[in-house]
């Protein structure tokens, strides 16, 4: 009952075949009884033509071998003619009753009932020339006998007249129905080649239905493997298989697509992680390096830090105090110079640091060289890495004069700016060639960087990398120069808050 | 694509439905023509003439046809000749017909035969032409007496001075001593005698030889004729055709009867000086009539009268 009302009321492949196929069937078979039915009436029509011409002759025959054994019985008295006529009365008797019956098919014929009176003025007539014929009244049976006859003639007469009358009538009949039989037959021919042309149409559309939405699903499932996860979400009513067969595809490409994205997702994030854990390498291996050259300098300041505090004493204790002013201030230097490069300091600690520096550069080059400092002081809590101006001092020192006779002039100077601080250190000296200052730009430091040896040893691109590591941004550092004119190092640090930028 | 198709297979049902329901139709048109619709309920009636192919007979037939039709009976026709009188008379007692309408060239000798329809029960009207010894119940027909007057009367207007009249009787006065046949010419002779300058020189009967030779026979007398009175349709057509063909026209002046398509054309083109109508339609339509009357009890006049009519170019509009 369930499996009926499932295959009555759902729109299932199994219902839409059994539709098909009813359909179908019922287009033949309303054809067929259609011509069954034309057909039938056609037939009915025609036999009903000539039932009558047919009940007539065999009545005629009959009313032959009444009279031949009537004659026959008058004649001879011949009990086996008499029986045969008693056999003959009973029919032509029963056909009489049969024609009169007012069920009868004879009963609208006019004709008939006058052939079935005379038929019983007939039977009459034979019963009295067979009464005539026991009472011996010769006369009288010959006069019934002659009566039989003359009745016999009116019922041929009748007949014959029917029969033109019937002729006529179903020569027209045959007519119209030879007529309308071409008609409807060629009705009937249209009506079975509209059937077939609709059956192939049926099939075609049951067929494009059925495979439609799997051949969709099909092409959708190839994209799905070249990779084409963006389709048309397949519309309409299907039956229910291939509806179910299309959410659970789209739902498993969903998912496919969700899967997919994930995974990528987690691959970019990989990626990133990997990125930042190289990045992370390369700034630990900056750092060692940077620590390993430190304390490879660190040997050396320790020394020179002991010493220096022994000579700071021994200047001290000779008041020589200038020579003691230049030792403090060398062992500031060192101590500033060896701690660790991950520490932060303050701007105003690096200006500090490099106005001793340049304490100490005036000792060496007297009036040569003169710095001038100017820090705002709304920027001296900035936070910065350690290490960043006296690099840049001593390379404006070593290669901004290196052939130049004049006095040099490097300026250094820190102001608030609405994005953070800048820092600019200008030297007076022979500039930088365009294309290197290209490379500087670029950060491309590897040439300055390779030289050595009067400095910190803390090189261009170290203190680059540093700037960048710790602002994590990019073009923090950048140079401006003309040749013979000036050269520019501008650091701009981003706000980060109060005190680091 | 899917929309073609589905416009084709709708178009294709629509196609068939139409087409089924056409050829249904005509299978059900395809119906036989019924041959008779009688039953016990219904009066049956039987004419009994001589005469199955006049004009006279097939308007009195349609007549018949009409009424009978209207009463919702049946009606079978016994022609007189192949079968005689007696046998058909003997056929429709047996068959026990309702009513009789005998309608012969004269009735009056079949008086006998009337006698034993009435004796079998059978009631009997005569038509055209009376017999009046016998038990029929009703005579209906045109005084065939006044017809001749008339016919004579007409045939004095159509031509000035002294008259030479010919007559040719056509299908309703077959038999030369019936009391149709009688009663029409002694009209035409009761107004003869009545005018010095008129003869009634010729009577002939088209029933055995036809109106052109009779016509030609007529043209060949010694004393011609000046006016023909004619009581056939048919015959006056060809007596037409004999008068055009022997250049007579307007030498002989015709007083026709009937009126058919020809004989109006014939008056519109003064072929013909007038025609007397005699209604042989209302004659059928009105012995059916009182038939059933009769047959139904009721009482009836024994004679009825049928008027008749004249056609001449006033009372078709020509003048």
């Amino acid at each position: 009952m369930k499996r009926l009302k499932n295959l009555l009321f759902h729109n299932t492949l199994k219902r839409k075949v059994f539709t098909f196929m009813l359909v179908i069937l019922l287009c033949f078979l309303t054809g067929f009884v259609y011509t069954f039915y034309a057909t039938f009436k056609v037939n009915k029509q025609i036999n009903e033509m000539f039932t009558t011409s047919i009940m007539l002759n065999e009545m005629n025959e009959e009313m032959d071998q009444f009279e031949t054994n009537l004659e026959a019985y008058l004649a001879s008295k011949n009990s086996d003619s008499f029986v045969q006529y008693l056999n003959y009365y009973n029919l032509l008797a029963d056909r009489a009753s049969a024609i009169i019956d007012t069920d009868s098919i004879y009963s609208s014929s006019l004709q008939m009932q006058n052939i079935g009176k005379l038929l019983n003025a007939y039977l009459d007539a034979s019963e009295n020339a067979i009464e005539y014929k026991r009472g011996r009244n010769t006369e009288g049976y010959l006069a019934s006998y002659t009566n039989l006859l003359k009745i016999s003639s009116y019922i041929d007469l009748k007949v014959s007249n029917l029969e033109r009358m019937d002729f006529k009538v179903n020569l027209q009949n045959y007519m119209i129905l030879t007529e309308k039989f071409d008609e409807i037959q060629l009705g009937l021919v249209v009506i079975v080649a509209l059937l077939i042309v609709l059956s192939i149409l049926f099939v075609f559309t049951f067929s494009t239905n059925v495979t439609g939405p799997i051949e969709a699903l099909s092409k959708q499932a190839e994209d799905i493997a070249k990779g084409k996860y963006h389709f048309e979400r397949e519309k309409g009513n299907h039956f229910k298989e291939a509806e179910l067969l299309r959410d659970t595809f789209y739902d498993m490409a969903s998912h496919i697509q969700e899967y997919i994205s994930e995974l990528r997702d987690k691959v970019e994030t990989e990626n990133k992680l990997r990125v930042s854990e190289t990045e992370k390498l390369k700034m630990q291996n900056s750092l060692n390096q940077a620590e390993l050259m430190a304390l490879q300098s660190q040997i050396n300041p320790h020394f020179l830090f002991n010493t220096l505090n022994a000579g700071v004493q021994l200047a001290i204790i000779e008041d020589a105090e200038r020579t003691g002013n230049f030792l403090e201030v060398l062992s500031t230097l060192f101590r500033y110079n060896i701690q660790s490069l991950q520490n932060k300091v303050k701007l105003s600690d690096e200006f500090s640091n490099a106005k001793k520096y340049y304490a100490l550069m005036q000792v060496r080059f007297g009036e040569q060289f003169s710095f001038i400092f100017d820090l705002d002081e709304q920027v001296t809590d900035i936070e910065m890495p350690p290490l960043i101006l006296q690099p840049l001092l001593e390379n404006a020192l070593i290669h901004g004069f290196k052939n130049k006779t004049e006095a040099g002039v490097i300026e250094v100077k820190a102001y608030a700016t609405t994005n953070g601080v800048k820092i600019e250190i200008t030297d007076n000296g022979e500039g930088i060639p365009f294309h290197d200052l290209e490379k500087l730009n670029r950060g491309d430091f590897r040439k300055m960087s390779e030289r050595g040896g009067h400095t910190t040893g803390l090189g261009l691109g170290n203190v680059y990398d540093r700037l960048n590591h710790f602002f994590e941004a990019e073009g923090i550092m950048i140079f401006e120069s003309k040749i013979n004119e000036f050269t520019r190092v501008i650091i701009s640090l981003p706000r980060k808050d109060d005190t680091t930028c | 694509m899917k929309y073609i198709i589905q416009a084709l297979e709708f178009a294709i049902v629509t196609a068939l439905i139409i087409l089924s329901i056409i050829t249904f139709n005509k299978i059900n048109q395809a119906a036989l023509f019924e041959k008779e619709t009688f039953s016990e309920e219904k009066y049956h009636y039987a004419v009994i003439t001589d005469d199955i192919s006049s004009y006279a007979y097939e308007r009195f037939i349609g007549g018949v046809d009409a009424a009978i039709k209207e009463l919702d009976s049946v009606y079978e026709v016994y022609e007189v000749g192949d079968d005689s009188l007696e046998d058909v008379i003997e056929m429709v007692v047996i068959t026990q017909v309702d009513g009789v309408i005998l309608r012969l060239s004269n009735n009056a000798i079949a008086s006998e035969e009337i006698d034993k329809c009435k004796a079998g029960g059978i009631d009997i009207i005569t038509v055209g032409n009376d017999a009046p010894d016998s038990l029929r119940d009703v005579y209906i027909g045109t005084n065939k007496y006044n017809l001749g007057r008339h016919a004579a009367t007409l045939a004095i207007k159509a031509v000035d001075g002294p008259k030479n009249i010919g007559v040719i009787l056509g299908s309703e006065y077959i038999d030369e001593e019936s009391i149709a046949t009688n009663n029409f010419i002694n009209g035409i002779q009761d107004i003869v005698t009545k005018n010095d300058n008129l003869n009634l020189s010729i009577i002939k009967y088209s029933n055995s030889i036809r109106a052109e030779l009779l016509m030609d026979d007529i043209l060949k007398e010694d004393s011609p004729i000046n006016v023909l009175i004619c009581t056939d349709p048919v015959d006056v057509n060809r007596i037409i055709r004999v008068l055009v063909d022997r250049n007579k026209v307007g030498d002989i002046k015709i007083v026709a009867s009937g009126d058919t398509a020809e004989i109006k054309d014939g008056i519109e083109k003064r072929l013909i000086t007038a025609s007397i109508v005699e209604d042989y339609e209302e004659i059928g339509n009105m012995s059916v009539y009182f038939l059933n009357r009769v047959i139904q009890g009721e009482g009836v006049s024994t004679y009825v009268n049928v008027p008749f009519e004249t056609l001449e170019q006033r009372n078709l509009g020509i003048e």
